[in-house]
């Protein structure tokens, strides 16, 4: 879809030369994205390139305030639903079948149609989806999971591949909470580079963050260790168990109000002492 | 990837079958528990509920798992809605109940009975307003009641088990509901919603419900409905919320008004 900006009309007293007339038939096209393009971003607020073109289209604008306030009335919606269990609920291998996409069309069709009408099931539907994100899918190192970029993510992958450790002496370690001056990260404080024993991890505080996530990744990549907490510090527990002379990385995000986040850097740190 | 604990439990060993198992699995569970609650003895009883489960019976689930297993497919999405079966079960109906009633006394009175009727019994909230008014005798609109709603929620949602209250209470009520709305009037809006729906076919209605409503990932939708790419999901999204919009204008209603 485009749209031609009007060309301009000379007065009489304006001769028109052959230059002016060139820029008249020159037309100026505005490419606007595809409808659906405009969904992500009016209701997720992630596309930065339907972001900038909306800054100077009103056609576009327009239809991303619009999009959210029929978003909202099926959101509306969610008062009215139950999330008890009936007999037609599904069981966690359906579940699990539909969030990783094994289902057939004819095998889809009754779970996408119970679905239609579950809100207990259609939770556990995201929620499974969000978990397998967000947790390690083995913890046993295996083939699959030693490709950084899967659970560290290609930016983190960069940073480790830079090898922090060790920093020595430019280590921040301040535990002073820094001006507010945007969303900030935390700090990890502790530990780093060689330790004897890791009984706990210590980071620096975030104004105005309410809750920390702290994971901590072998040299595999695997996660060993997640845990969500109000705390800058956090006790490792002892089924989390950590070998010694090998190493092992952590990092912590800061989640503040409104849902803003802001993580570490990767730090790495290698047990040298007996484990407990 | 194999699973090395199936052939051992097909061979009748089923001890076997479970240490492969757990020394597989161990941190995949530690690690969705966690995400419920972070307090450390909670996650331990919980670990030790999804152990008792899944040996429970014969090894009944783990060997419903082996039989539908497929090679080199992963069962790591299976564990995690395992976990979170169990982790809110245990809290809604075993050891854990008491904590989540620990929750619910730290409240005021109405915000506590909210508590009990939409984060442990999971009624939804029409019904929790629809209980307040004939069982407790509470006098408020239901746009009062949104909003007491809305302050059990935060107060809920604000310990160290945040996780875990949203999967049992489900997500908060929409902002934008009109606090002078009542109960049937939403009753009203739900059918000219679902008519404006109508035309899209039951896929693509779920797409729209597990993107709009449940904040589902788009390239996840796309997966578990089989859609080519997001781009799909995204064109249903379109072409559903511009139905609606149309529906609702011919109805006289426009957005701003509800």
């Amino acid at each position: 879809m485009t749209c031609d900006a009007a060309a301009s009309s000379a007065g009489p007293s304006v001769r028109t030369t052959g230059s002016m007339l060139q820029l008249i038939k020159r037309r100026v096209r505005m490419t606007h994205p595809d409808p659906e393009s405009l969904v992500p971003h009016a209701l997720r607020g992630d596309d930065p390139v339907v972001a900038r073109h909306v800054q100077s289209c009103d056609t576009c604008r327009a239809e991303v305030e619009r999009l959210p306030q029929s978003a909202g009335l099926l959101r509306q919606q969610r008062v009215s639903a139950s999330r008890g269990e009936t007999p037609q609920c599904l069981d966690e291998i359906a579940i699990a079948d539909f969030v990783d996409g094994r289902l057939d069309a004819d095998a889809r069709a009754p779970v996408v149609a119970h679905l239609l009408t579950c809100a207990r099931c259609r939770a556990a539907v995201v929620d499974a989806g969000r978990a397998v994100r967000e947790v390690s899918l083995t913890g046993t190192g295996s083939a699959a999971w030693r490709r950084w970029s899967i659970p560290l993510g290609a930016a983190a992958a960069a940073v480790l591949l830079l090898a922090l450790w060790p920093r020595g002496g430019a280590d921040r370690g301040d535990l002073r909470e820094p001006p507010i001056t945007g969303t900030i990260a935390p700090v990890p404080v502790s530990p780093r580079n060689a330790v004897i024993h890791v009984d706990q991890v210590v980071w620096t505080s975030v104004p105005r963050a309410e809750q920390y996530r702290v994971r901590m990744f072998d040299g595999q990549g695997s996660v060993v260790w997640t845990v969500e907490t109000p705390d800058t510090a956090a006790a490792l527990p002892t089924t989390v168990r950590l070998t010694r002379g090998l190493h092992y990385f952590w990092r912590v995000e800061a989640e503040t109000d409104y849902h803003r986040t802001a993580a570490s850097d990767l730090v790495e740190f290698e047990v040298t002492g007996h484990e407990p | 990837m194999e699973e090395p604990w199936i052939a051992p439990l097909e061979a009748d060993d089923p001890e076997a079958a479970w240490d492969l198992f757990i020394e597989r699995y161990r941190r995949l569970i530690f690690g969705a528990i966690r995400r419920y609650t972070a307090e450390h003895d909670e996650v331990m009883d919980v670990f030790a509920r999804v152990c008792e489960a899944l040996r429970e019976n014969d090894f009944t689930r783990l060997r419903r798992c082996a039989a539908h297993v497929e090679p080199g497919r992963p069962i790591s999405t299976w564990i995690v809605a395992v976990v979170r079966n169990l982790t809110i079960d245990w809290f809604r109906h075993r050891d854990g109940r008491p904590r989540l009633s620990a929750v619910a006394d730290a409240l005021p009175p109405t915000r506590k009975q909210i508590f009990l009727y939409v984060f442990v019994e999971q009624r939804s909230h029409v019904e929790a307003y629809e209980l307040l008014r004939s069982r407790d005798g509470a006098e408020l609109s239901f746009g009062e009641f949104l909003k007491e709603l809305n302050e059990t929620y935060r107060a809920a949602g604000a310990g160290r088990r945040g996780r875990l209250v949203e999967e049992l209470g489900g997500d908060a009520p929409e902002i934008a509901v009109d606090p002078n709305v009542e109960p049937a009037e939403l009753g009203e809006q739900q059918r000219a919603l679902a008519a404006a729906l109508e035309s899209l076919s039951p896929e693509d209605r779920l797409a729209v419900q597990l993107y709009v409503v449940d904040g589902m990932p788009a390239d996840q939708v796309a997966r578990a409905l089989g859609y080519p790419g997001t781009k799909t999901v995204y064109n249903r999204v379109y072409r559903a919320l511009a139905a609606v919009r149309s529906r609702l204008e011919q109805a006289g209603i426009k957005a701003g008004d509800l």
